[in-house]
């Protein structure tokens, strides 16, 4: 989950929102020594039946309808899958990942294969809400940068907030679980003859 | 389409923009057959409201007739007459089904934003910024309505625009800010504002009970309606010691309740307005919030502080030992406007409200520019436009 999102804006340099960030110490645009990496972790609460949800996730060819810069997934069989992303400079990104472990209804756990673009390693955990609330959702996720170009472009990822990134992509898997459809005011009517500078990066921005 | 736009401080305009389409298959498209300036409409107008873009279409309050229905939308279909409520709604998620529909976890896209501002996200406005969504407004010929099975509600041809145009915001934002008082029998409940939302409650609080509502403002011809339209008692706080005149009022005791219906760009006199007016203009202090701490002043013991006027940031020296010293409720947020329809529907049609007697100023869309000026400017001749679309 949110492993596009995440490695998108690795390769591009650039945070689609989230630019609130400076967490991390790292100087940018330095690659991350492969034993530090960087972990991310978020949760959701999903007003769903845990069977649905599950369901849902496992069925990776479903994510790129929530994950905002996942391409496509394909399952290969056996636990192995591809995956495609949008990368720098319109073109993608892609890797591939084996299920390294999986309790139906109750985890998943994956990692890239050796020759990927980008090493990475994650696990969500499914867990019944208390008081019939739906389902809670645990992503944990970690990520070694690659050297060369394109782990150049990943490592001016890890000054920023990774964090954010699975927590707009739960946001939508949450509004879509649960109303069949994602908010979006995309392509609505507006006053504004030339393309408007988005207002609300520049706030953030502001706020960092 | 005509629409009102939003082009900068002080700066709107009506534009001819594209004709909303159905994006999601909740969707609706109404038609506007009528819409209104809201009091926080001109938050956006005067510049405190964050998170705009220059072209934004305004406008939270308004109704109409559905044109057009998105493939999963159940229970609307063209040619209702609908009055939209300024929430979005999904009706699915843990908020919706609890009644605490402003709260909506699923209708605001730019969720993530509001997180990082206030560690939570509500319902999606219209025409209410960005950050809460970005969605257009009902200050149109038409409008596109997400969710629309959800909270608009359908009215009867036997009512007219005007009587029901205002359950979309302020007549369920009035009769909240009284429900959230919990009044008892003999409360007396004090009202800062006497703006249509105030108005409103002033109304409600009688009508659930309150032995009397003591109304405050500083502009006469609002205090004048408070007091013959809805039988307040009233202070001008221009002229008179409020805390002197409420003190008196009930006896020592401090109002059982006190609603704040004005909010972020409280008016006010002396130091401490001067103090919250310098901080704001220097952004070190957002909202003014005279009228909160005397609020809190002034409340009993055990009382509750109900606050519909909206916030938007920070305050400074809010004497929350005394609210605790007193051991006061405080009760807040944006409406749950679904919560309240249908009793506020039953009320209209027996003639219980009549929420007609706001209205000051009946104009065209057209007028638009015009009628915010007018709004922004003189609180005294005007209480509330609003503006038909032709």
């Amino acid at each position: 989950m949110a492993g596009a999102g995440l490695i998108r804006r690795g390769l591009t340099g650039k945070c689609e929102i989230y630019t609130l960030l400076g967490m991390r110490s790292l100087p940018s645009g330095k690659p991350v020594p492969y034993e530090l990496g960087v972990r991310a972790r978020a949760a959701v609460t999903i007003n769903q039946p845990r069977e649905k949800v599950f369901a849902f996730l496992r069925q990776f060819e479903n994510l790129p309808r929530v994950m905002r810069h996942l391409k496509s997934v394909e399952e290969n069989g056996e636990g192995r899958s591809h995956w495609v992303a949008e990368g720098p400079m319109g073109k993608s990104v892609c890797w591939d990942a084996e299920i390294l472990n999986e309790e139906r209804d109750r985890l998943i756990a994956w990692k890239s294969l050796p020759g990927s673009q980008v090493d990475q390693a994650g696990s969500l955990r499914f867990h019944d809400a208390p008081g019939g609330r739906g389902t809670e959702v645990r992503a944990e996720l970690q990520y070694n940068p690659p050297a060369g170009v394109v782990g150049a472009y990943v490592a001016r990822f890890f000054d920023r907030e990774p964090e954010q990134e699975i927590v707009a992509d739960f946001q939508r898997l949450k509004q879509y679980l649960e109303t069949g459809e994602i908010a979006s005011t995309e392509d609505q009517s507006h006053g504004r003859t030339e393309p408007e500078k988005k207002v609300l990066p520049a706030m953030e921005e502001a706020m960092a | 389409m005509r629409a009102v736009c939003w082009y900068g401080k002080g700066d709107v305009r009506v534009e001819t923009v594209p004709d909303p389409s159905i994006l999601n298959p909740r969707d609706a498209i109404v038609r506007v057959t009528l819409t209104a300036i809201c009091g926080s409409d001109l938050h956006i107008y005067n510049g405190h409201i964050p998170g705009m873009e220059r072209g934004d279409i305004l406008g939270h309050e308004f109704m109409g007739e559905v044109v057009e229905v998105g493939a999963q939308v159940r229970n609307l279909k063209r040619g209702d007459r609908v009055v939209v409520p300024f929430t979005i709604c999904c009706g699915k998620c843990y908020f919706c089904q609890s009644q605490q529909w402003s709260l909506c976890d699923n209708t605001n896209p730019n969720a993530p934003a509001l997180h990082k501002l206030y560690g939570a996200s509500g319902a999606g406005l219209f025409g209410y910024s960005h950050l809460y969504g970005g969605y257009a407004g009902g200050q149109s010929q038409f409008v596109r309505v997400p969710f629309a099975g959800v909270a608009p509600i359908v009215v009867d041809n036997d009512l007219t625009d005007e009587q029901v145009l205002f359950l979309s915001d302020i007549l369920p934002t009035g009769f909240m800010a009284a429900d959230n008082c919990n009044i008892h029998a003999g409360d007396v409940v004090a009202v800062w504002g006497c703006g249509p939302v105030g108005q409103f409650a002033i109304r409600s609080a009688y009508l659930l009970g309150a032995e009397k509502v003591i109304a405050i403002d500083d502009v006469p011809e609002r205090l004048r309606l408070a007091r013959e339209r809805s039988g307040a008692i009233t202070i001008n706080c221009a002229t008179t010691d409020v805390m002197a005149e409420l003190n008196d009022l009930t006896a020592g005791r401090g109002p059982d309740s006190c609603i704040d219906a004005v909010g972020m760009e409280a008016h006010g006199y002396g130091l401490a307005y001067a103090y919250d007016r310098t901080k704001q203009a220097l952004m070190m202090e957002t909202d003014r919030p005279g009228v909160l701490r005397q609020a809190i002043a002034a409340c009993r013991k055990g009382g509750t502080l109900s606050i519909p006027g909206v916030y938007g940031g920070f305050i400074d020296n809010v004497p929350i030992g005394s609210a605790f010293a007193k051991g006061l409720t405080l009760r807040m947020g944006q409406t749950h406007v679904p919560r309240y329809l249908p009793t506020l529907m039953r009320r209209i049609r027996e003639h219980e409200i009549d929420p007609t007697f706001i209205i000051s100023h009946r104009t065209r869309l057209e007028d638009a520019p015009e009628a915010y000026k007018v709004f922004n400017q003189d609180k005294g001749a005007c209480t509330k436009v609003v503006m038909k679309p032709s």
